[in-house]
């Protein structure tokens, strides 16, 4: 196309206290393209979405609308401009109607229901979407959550709209409704930014498909160009050896955890055995059921099966029971999930064990800070000050402090969940050591992760899970990169057919 | 447009699709409404005077004040926020009102009394969002300031109005053959909160920021002007229950609406369960205060003792709210507020 191009980035930068996560993208949509955004976690995708959508600014580079440079410091401003990201749930009013919600914001002086929903069904028939403009917001599905949510920023002339994993929640079926959504989008002439780990998808809806790695656009690939052999030659980085680091095996016969028929609403019933200084890694689409695993696990959600703790049948049915069988977890929202923010990281690594250091049930700022310091030490923690509030410290550190929780109270299994999203590269190999003495010490590690480095790295035996089912379990000699990553899109090509 | 197939997302599919038992989604919806009308029926047995004419207009007479105050609460905690200062407004507008009438005449002391009360509502709605204070701790914080000055202005002691004032007591206790005029003005006042809540765009906005206020910010809806606006309405309502309460007893008392706090926020509540909303919304209210004064008017007339009334408004509440929050079940609880 020899036009403009809609939205045009130049030598993007960005970097984040001296870690450069862009390292100089150019990349362009067009209207009414279909443009997929691929690489692996931390290639710098979501990064540069929320540069785009003005979340983040760039620390060098420009973004150039229709031509003309765009100099947004909020999402407000993006949404301004026309660009707009579909996250979760977030913009809906669960309580108003589905035409109340489309419109919200246009209405007139007086509220005329029946007006609005007349004008909500025109827009509805116009991209051909079969929703009940009266129904509650609140009692939709998930996929038709996502579509309302398209819907809304379709009527509000949004120009370029980025789907991060859209399908992630959805089946097959819902799936290709939503698909349909979207090329009726791309034929209206707006943008889709379209970002997904499963190249099935891609491959069928996507014009272009632009691969980043390591902060840089490798390739723009054309429609016919896709294919999964060139992308993941493409999205692999071979030249990636800083990283290196490796198992040499603490893997002992005993088996510690054993799940059988586990399942929930969105696994199939799973066969599962953990040994004793093993580290299991579990990986394949978001969404596909590796997270239920976890879950299940960690008591976070109804399941069904019978899990063993050494050999013992365990119920496990809320986080108290598996932190009292031995499991703790790692959780990937270490902010929400994992930390106070407004307790000091002594506080923090003491809570699980505060009956350990009360004396008489009293406990001392004495001990805590004892703990604290200890935790400091042994896992290298920065700043080394365990008075210094949580909210404080640096991602990376953050993690190695909700590891901190759990080392005193000696758990057996650990569960992590994308230990390194957020954390900077130079934290990352700390944490795959203290992961690797953890193993070393006996107790085991299930690591539930989408970068494929960290699984090859640390693992000894790797699962990969797809729409709820395990489609393939080998131990790690079994793998290359290649393979692991083609067993991860093998499973999606085959499962879409 | 093109021919395409509709895209029918098929209802199996659906995650929301509602599979609780038809009984207790019946009940969810009219569960309180049904406690109610069973409550009424029992007193109309058990009294021959609770089923008359004369007796409803006691109750609505009666519940005048605590309706008012209700219906402006309803605004504030729809729009996701709490006022704890809104006895004292009633309170502080009634003084005020009873203050200037000497001197302004009552036309121009209602105008000043409602005035004074919006500009209160109107301070706690930037306290709220502006300068980011919780509503609980802001509301009391404005609460304490009025009970000093209130105290400041009366010097503790009731304010008369002058029997003379005839306009103005007409207001309170004046009647239409049966009717009082308290109660024709209640059903206005009912109508118009009905309206903005419902008609305009006004109550719109408040239920959408109420409801998730990130999706209000991104549809371009100024989030912190509705919460202001809740505020004010609240503000108003609590005034003109001030000025009726002073024409009704000819008289400003010091500490005259702090008694109708708790149970302004009891109707609310209590109002939210009816119809299975959930949310706080007008009639909810309306008939949730309606249901207290019932129940206390009954209570009354079979000479049960205040605590006994006390004893039972509290299960209601309780039972109401609690049921309600168990059919509504939601999958992990975990806001106390």
């Amino acid at each position: 196309m020899a036009q403009t191009p809609f939205v045009e980035i130049r030598d993007l930068h960005k970097d984040f206290s001296g870690v450069e996560v862009l390292k100089g993208i150019d990349i362009s949509f067009d209207r009414g393209e279909i443009h997929a955004l691929l690489g692996e976690n931390g290639a710098g995708k979501s990064t540069l979405i929320k540069i785009l959508t003005a979340v983040y600014t760039a620390s060098k580079g420009d973004i150039l609308i229709d031509g003309v440079a765009f100099h947004g410091h909020s999402p407000k401003a993006a949404n301004a401009a026309g660009l707009g990201a579909v996250y979760q749930d977030a913009e809906l009013a669960w309580n108003m109607s589905v035409a109340e919600n489309l419109l919200l914001g246009e209405e007139g002086v007086w509220i005329n229901r029946r007006k609005l929903e007349v004008k909500a069904a025109e827009i509805l028939r116009r991209i051909s979407l079969n929703i009940d403009p009266a129904a509650r917001a609140g009692s939709l599905s998930a996929a038709e959550m996502q579509m309302l949510t398209l819907a809304t920023l379709f009527h509000r002339k949004f120009k370029l709209i980025i789907l991060d994993e859209p399908t992630a929640r959805l089946s097959g079926r819902e799936s290709e409704l939503l698909f349909d959504l979207i090329r009726r989008f791309k034929a209206e002439g707006l943008t889709i930014v379209y970002i997904s780990h499963r190249l099935s998808e891609v491959k069928r809806l996507c014009d272009r498909a632009t691969i980043l790695r390591d902060g840089k656009v490798v390739r723009t690939l054309l429609r016919g160009e896709i294919d999964e052999a060139l992308v993941t030659q493409l999205m692999v980085n071979r030249s990636a050896s800083d990283l290196e680091i490796s198992n040499p095996g603490h893997s002992k016969p005993q088996i510690v955890l054993q799940a059988k028929g586990l399942a929930t609403a969105k696994l199939a019933p799973t066969d599962l055995v953990l040994h004793e200084g093993e580290i299991l890694g579990i990986t394949g689409p978001v969404g596909g059921g590796m997270e239920q695993i976890e879950k299940a696990l960690t008591g976070l959600v109804d399941h069904q099966g019978e899990i063993f703790i050494n050999g013992k049948l365990t119920l496990i049915t809320t986080p108290a029971d598996a932190l009292a069988a031995g499991i703790a977890l790692i959780p990937e929202d270490r902010r929400k999930q994992a930390l106070f923010p407004n307790l000091s990281l002594a506080e923090n690594v003491s809570l699980p064990i505060l009956d350990k250091l009360a004396t008489f049930g009293y406990v001392t700022d004495r001990a805590t800070m004892a703990n604290g310091r200890e935790v400091v030490q042994k896992l290298s923690l920065h700043p080394a000050t365990p008075g210094t509030n949580m909210r404080y410290f640096s991602g990376g550190n953050q993690q190695k402090a909700v590891i901190g929780k759990w080392l005193k109270r000696r758990q057996k299994i650990y569960i992590f969940s994308e230990p390194t999203t957020g954390v900077d590269v130079g934290a990352i190999r700390q944490i795959y050591e203290i992961m690797l003495d953890i193993a070393k010490d006996g107790a085991s590690i299930i690591l539930i992760s989408t970068s494929f480095n960290e699984l090859l790295s640390l693992c000894e035996r790797i699962i990969v899970v797809h729409n709820g089912k395990v489609s393939v379990e080998a131990p790690r000699s079994a793998f290359t990169r290649d393979s692991l990553l083609a067993a991860t899109l093998a499973a999606d090509t085959h499962a879409a057919q | 447009m093109t021919s395409a197939p509709t895209i029918s997302p098929s209802r199996s599919e659906a995650a929301g699709v509602d599979k609780t038992h038809p009984v207790l989604r019946f009940l969810r919806v009219w569960g309180t409404i049904l406690v109610m009308i069973a409550v009424g029926i029992g007193f109309s047995f058990a009294s021959p005077y609770f089923l008359t004419v004369s007796n409803f207009n006691n109750i609505v007479f009666g519940m005048f004040t605590s309706a008012l105050l209700s219906m402006g609460l309803t605004y504030v905690v729809a729009a996701g926020s709490f006022d704890l200062s809104i006895g004292i407004i009633v309170t502080t507008a009634s003084i005020v009102c009873a203050m200037c009438i000497p001197v302004t005449g009552a036309p121009m002391a209602i105008v000043i009394a409602l005035l004074v009360s919006a500009a209160i509502g109107l301070v706690n709605g930037v306290l709220v969002t502006y300068l980011r204070i919780s509503g609980i701790v802001g509301t009391i914080g404005v609460m304490f300031l009025l009970e000093g000055l209130n105290q400041y202005l009366t010097g503790g002691y009731q304010i008369a109005v002058n029997y003379d004032e005839n306009f103005f007591r007409w207001l309170g206790q004046g009647k239409i053959g049966l009717i009082a005029i308290k109660s024709l003005f209640l059903v206005a006042f009912f109508a118009l909160a009905y309206v903005i809540a419902n008609k305009l765009r006004t109550g719109h906005y408040i239920t959408a920021v109420g409801d998730n206020p990130l999706a209000a910010y991104y549809s371009g809806i100024p989030v912190y002007r509705w919460v202001i606006v809740s505020f004010v309405l609240c503000g108003l309502y609590c005034g003109v229950a001030g000025v009726f309460l002073a024409s009704t007893s000819s008289s400003a008392q010091p500490t005259g609406g702090a008694g109708y706090l708790l149970e302004a926020f009891a109707a609310v509540f209590l109002g939210a369960t009816i119809l299975g909303k959930g949310k706080p919304h007008v009639l909810g209210t309306l008939l949730g205060v309606f249901f207290l004064y019932m129940v206390s008017n009954g209570m009354t007339q079979f000479g049960i003792d205040s605590s006994a009334r006390k004893l039972f408004n509290g299960f209601v509440l309780l039972i109401a709210v609690g049921a309600n929050a168990f059919l509504n079940r939601e999958e992990l609880h975990l806001k106390f507020i």
